[in-house]
């Protein structure tokens, strides 16, 4: 029997799991990435879940926000699901790094209004010395789950959820200045499950193997929720040990005949580097079916060469399951249809620049491959809209992505215009709607969504989501010799993978200095620290000529190509000794 | 220049702007970021230390966690670009 249809919460989903098989393994955390350290059946998940639960009731009541700190591991799934268990709403976060500020923490907290912090021992013993200086963390009732007895599970005291109230509240939209909360409902949470269970035709015989981040919508929903909706067995192991020594992957999809995971494409090209014939030599792949590829733009070079290094092993071209989604749609808006190879189109990017697709006549000068994103698989309601006129594209033509599906996200928490903006959008010339907007460009081909660039000017590098904004305040502060609100952050494309650029003017009184190379070094060495990221150029231009709109707004677009096509106006400049980027940007 | 002194330079850096502690008494087989001393974001802060010291550019491929994860390593990468 499957549970398709059938659950209205995670609750229920645990509840069968436990009357049916309370002793199978639900999941496994893999210490170091080999060793299986913990290892928790379906009857134990209940269990420490209740025991968090229980320890909530004491100080929440249902509709409270609580925060989760935590590494990868698995006691944030007991602690996920026991806010569930409480009704309580989990904000689940990223893990604020020993000694690192945490701006992005402090807003969300804040702008969540949560009332309880639950983590690790090991995790409060890093906070606890900063705790007292900061009144966004005093002021929080921390929990931490060594300190919860399991027997206090017997203490629950069960809640009656609705469906259609909120789960979790995702925070990875908006800046770090102005973070927005997603709000997942329990409803939105099992439709996209079964939207992932029906498209990967998951069944419980499946085994998943993930390293993603556990904190994030496909980590999270992906990767540790779907199996456990269906009951198959997961083994974790954390980000660091898979970069550290990435052939751990697929030495765990050896061990355990994993037969789905996921990444972001640049995982897939990292194994091609990082594993030695060695390790490859005692890989076994066969039993792998899906493998995943979203959260960036899929490559069709990187699926093929590595298809190509790992096929001796038994990895099949047809696993390769691309992927799209944001988490406004809870996780996923399309994978691919199993029964196909990944769908490649060759276009030529002089149109697709000018948002029409045709396809490339062969000339190998512009043209540019695009990997198709599959199909929703319960039934949602994909449009290319317009972005300016919302009016509904015609079939050649790229525009942005809509969706309107069960798994679309009840708005942003506490922000009602941006809600009404993102998730409210109408059809200009069809009336047609409510339609969320994913701000995403692509199109439709042969019914696969194609997934073109952003209209945001959101940068990802390897999976990650910069905000510009963000980037740019870093590098106006990092030297008095900076124009405040003159700086340009965007990415540009470098055999087809994204790094950054800045352009930042100097103030008038320091144009004829003899000081660039120290702020150019102060620009650099502030984006590494406050970001983790290194820029690729970074040009100081004449005061006055960075491109604005007329209301005084910086057009990146504008900056961008100037800086592409030479034509901005340089004082001094930082290149990284690499190729020259792409001419044609996918963005 | 001597591996030594670009060790030292390291642990200076290293200890004063990632963990925020002059006095640690940082090894030079210590693991930093597979024992959670440093996250892995941290190497970009090494990359552009090394950038702007040793005038040395680490490429991304070699940036890693298993390449960069002592200061041995570290120093040993950046070396190996030194004028001799």
């Amino acid at each position: 029997m499957s549970l398709l249809g059938k659950a209205h919460t995670l609750v229920d989903v645990i509840k069968y799991h436990v009357e049916k098989h309370p002793d199978a393994p639900a999941y496994t955390y893999l210490a170091e990435g080999e060793k299986a350290e913990t290892q928790w059946t379906y009857i134990e998940l209940d269990q420490h879940a209740r025991a968090v639960a229980a320890e909530l009731q004491k100080v929440t009541k249902p509709g409270d926000r609580a925060v989760l700190l935590y590494p990868s591991g698995l006691e944030f799934i007991a602690t996920f699901l026991g806010c569930m268990y409480a009704g309580v709403i989990a904000v689940p976060s990223v893990l604020p790094h020993l000694k690192r500020a945490t701006p992005r923490l402090k807003a969300i907290l804040a702008d969540a209004g949560a009332k309880v912090a639950c983590t690790t021992n090991e995790v409060y013993a890093n906070i606890e010395p900063f705790i007292a200086s900061e009144p966004e963390l005093s002021s929080l009732q921390w929990i931490r789950n060594q300190a919860i007895p399991l027997e206090q599970s017997k203490q629950f005291k069960p809640y009656a959820l609705d469906e259609n109230a909120i789960c979790f509240l995702q925070y990875t939209s908006g800046s770090t200045s102005a973070p927005k909360g997603v709000m997942i409902s329990h409803f939105n949470l099992i439709r996209t499950i079964e939207d992932i269970v029906i498209g990967l035709k998951e069944d419980e015989h499946d085994v998943i193997i993930t390293w993603l981040p556990i904190f994030h919508d496909m980590g999270l929903i992906m990767a540790v929720l779907s199996p456990l909706f269906t009951g198959f067995p997961c083994y974790i192991m954390s980000p660091v040990s898979f970069l550290e020594r990435p052939a751990r992957w697929l030495e765990a999809i050896t061990k355990y005949g994993g037969t789905i995971t996921a990444a972001p494409n640049f995982a897939y090209g990292l194994c091609v580097r990082k594993v030695s014939e060695e390790e490859k030599s005692r890989l076994d792949l066969h039993t792998l079916r899906v493998a995943i590829n979203a959260a960036e733009p899929v490559r069709a070079e990187t699926i093929e060469e590595f298809t190509q290094t790992f096929k001796e092993r038994g990895f099949k071209y047809n696993a390769f399951v691309p992927a799209y989604g944001l988490a406004e749609a809870t996780v996923k808006a399309s994978t691919k249809d199993l029964s196909k190879d990944p769908a490649i189109l060759t276009l030529n990017t002089t149109d697709l620049e000018e948002h029409k697709i045709s396809f490339a006549n062969g000339s190998e000068q512009n043209q540019y491959r695009i990997v198709g994103c599959g199909v929703s698989h319960i039934g949602a309601d994909i449009r290319i809209v317009n972005p300016d006129t919302q009016n509904v594209c015609a079939k050649d033509e790229v525009g942005e992505i809509w969706i309107k599906s069960d798994s679309i996200a009840q708005g942003y928490w506490n922000q009602p215009k941006a809600t009404q903006d993102t998730f409210q959008a109408y059809t200009a010339n069809t009336h047609e709607g409510p339609f969320m907007r994913t701000g995403d460009l692509g199109f439709i081909y042969d019914g696969e969504v194609y997934i073109g660039g952003r209209i945001k000017d959101m940068i990802i590098i390897q999976g990650r989501n910069f905000y510009p904004q963000d980037i740019e305040l870093t590098v106006e502060k990092s030297h008095e010799a900076l124009r405040p609100s003159c700086c340009a952050a965007f990415a540009v494309t470098m055999g087809g993978v994204e790094r950054l650029a800045i352009v930042q003017e100097i103030r008038r009184e320091y144009r004829n200095g003899e000081k660039f190379d120290e702020v150019l070094n102060a620009i650099r060495s502030a984006i590494a620290k406050d970001h983790g990221l290194r820029a690729y150029a970074v040009a100081l231009i004449r005061p006055g000529s960075i491109q604005k709109t007329t209301s005084g707004k910086i057009q990146r677009h504008a900056s961008r190509e100037a800086f592409m096509n030479g034509e901005l106006e340089i004082i001094a400049e930082w290149r990284a000794p690499l190729a020259a980027p792409d001419q044609h940007q996918t963005g | 220049m001597e591996l030594k002194e670009i060790k030292d330079k390291l642990k200076t850096f290293i200890c004063k702007e990632l963990l925020n502690n002059p006095a640690y008494p940082l090894q030079d087989e210590e693991p930093l970021i597979t024992s959670g001393l440093m996250d892995s974001f941290s190497l970009a802060q090494i990359g552009v230390f090394a950038e702007i010291q040793f005038n040395v550019y680490i490429p991304d491929s070699d940036l890693t966690v298993d390449g960069m994860n002592t200061v041995n390593q570290m120093a040993a990468r950046i070396k190996k670009d030194l004028p001799a």
